[in-house]
């Protein structure tokens, strides 16, 4: 009985943050689905630049909500995702997508992790013929 | 028994490495391109109604033909009340014109705050919905951007600006286009 008591807490608290942080989009309307398409996409991209690793769909800070509408005015001008990206990186800098695009500086992003697999393989390997 | 020894070091060495590299990523890059963005660029256009006289649309072409400050900043920002001091005395000792845009604030609320405190600015306008905040790529308030009598963005200062900042980054750079 107390393990139903507290899955069913558990389950109420997850539907009661879910609820909380749910952003409300219904002032947005496009004229077609692609249009509505990129908006998501372009939102679900773009970091938040004053939350924790969190992008500006999920967030309710007023600057991320001004990102939205900002993205909103600019898809309705028929900008493309490219040219969205550009207008925002060109103020926030490339820190301000999600997905940093791969040049001189983020080299090291993207294959850093893969370094780190390769040393720890030569390390097992290693390990593994002492053995 | 060298080897021995640097055996055991030599993770140790690694992780260190490891760990100054992420700390360098995810502090400086970061700040750094911050301060850098929109640094060269035109100043973004723009037209918001003042809040106090002269009552006019407050645009980029008011920024022309000498170099000025936009401070973007709001009544209700901590930072930009520790900030007002300075900017008073900047606008009375130095004669460096500076512009306010209020980001998502009550015009009633700018009104009292610059009767109380003072009015360090030429022109105070108004940016409720946050759009021309976004169009100078702020990260919040105070913000404060040195334009250039051409019109373009010579600095920005992100946060309050202190008599040190004044001193040492601003007004050497201001001097330089006076």
């Amino acid at each position: 009985m107390k393990k139903i008591f507290l899955i069913l807490f558990c389950i109420i608290n997850l539907i009661t943050v879910s609820f909380a942080t749910q952003v409300e989009y219904e002032q947005y309307h496009f004229a077609n689905r692609e249009q509505a398409n990129l908006f998501y996409k372009i939102i679900r991209d773009t970091r938040c630049v004053v939350c924790q690793g969190q992008n500006i769909a999920d967030s309710n800070a007023p600057l991320a909500n001004d990102l939205r509408n900002k993205i909103y005015e600019l898809i309705n001008a028929n900008n493309n995702e490219e040219e969205i990206n550009l207008f925002l990186v060109k103020r926030y800098g490339d820190y301000i997508l999600l997905q940093p695009p791969m040049q001189g500086n983020t080299l090291i992003l993207w294959f850093f992790p893969l370094l780190i697999v390769a040393f720890g393989m030569w390390l097992l390997v290693k390990f593994l013929i002492s053995r | 028994m060298f080897n021995l020894k640097l055996q055991k070091i030599f993770p140790f060495i690694i992780l260190i490495g490891f760990l100054l590299l992420f700390w360098y990523e995810l502090f400086y890059p970061a700040s750094k391109q911050k301060a850098l963005a929109l640094v060269g660029e035109k100043v973004p256009n723009f037209s918001l109604a003042t809040l106090t006289p002269p009552y006019k649309n407050f645009t980029q072409k008011d920024l022309q033909g000498k170099v000025s400050l936009v401070n973007i900043w709001a009544t209700w920002c901590h930072a930009c009340n520790l900030e007002h001091p300075i900017l008073l005395n900047i606008s009375r000792e130095y004669h460096v014109p500076i512009y306010a845009i209020t980001y998502r604030d009550k015009t009633d609320a700018v009104q009292r705050w610059l009767n109380e405190k003072g009015n360090p600015y030429v022109l105070v306008a108004n940016d409720a919905t946050g759009t021309v905040a976004v169009d100078f790529g702020i990260y919040g308030t105070p913000e404060t951007f040195v334009i250039s009598p051409a019109g373009k963005i010579i600095y920005r200062h992100i946060g309050a600006i202190d008599q040190s900042t004044w001193e040492n980054i601003l007004y050497p750079l201001i001097k330089k286009y006076q």
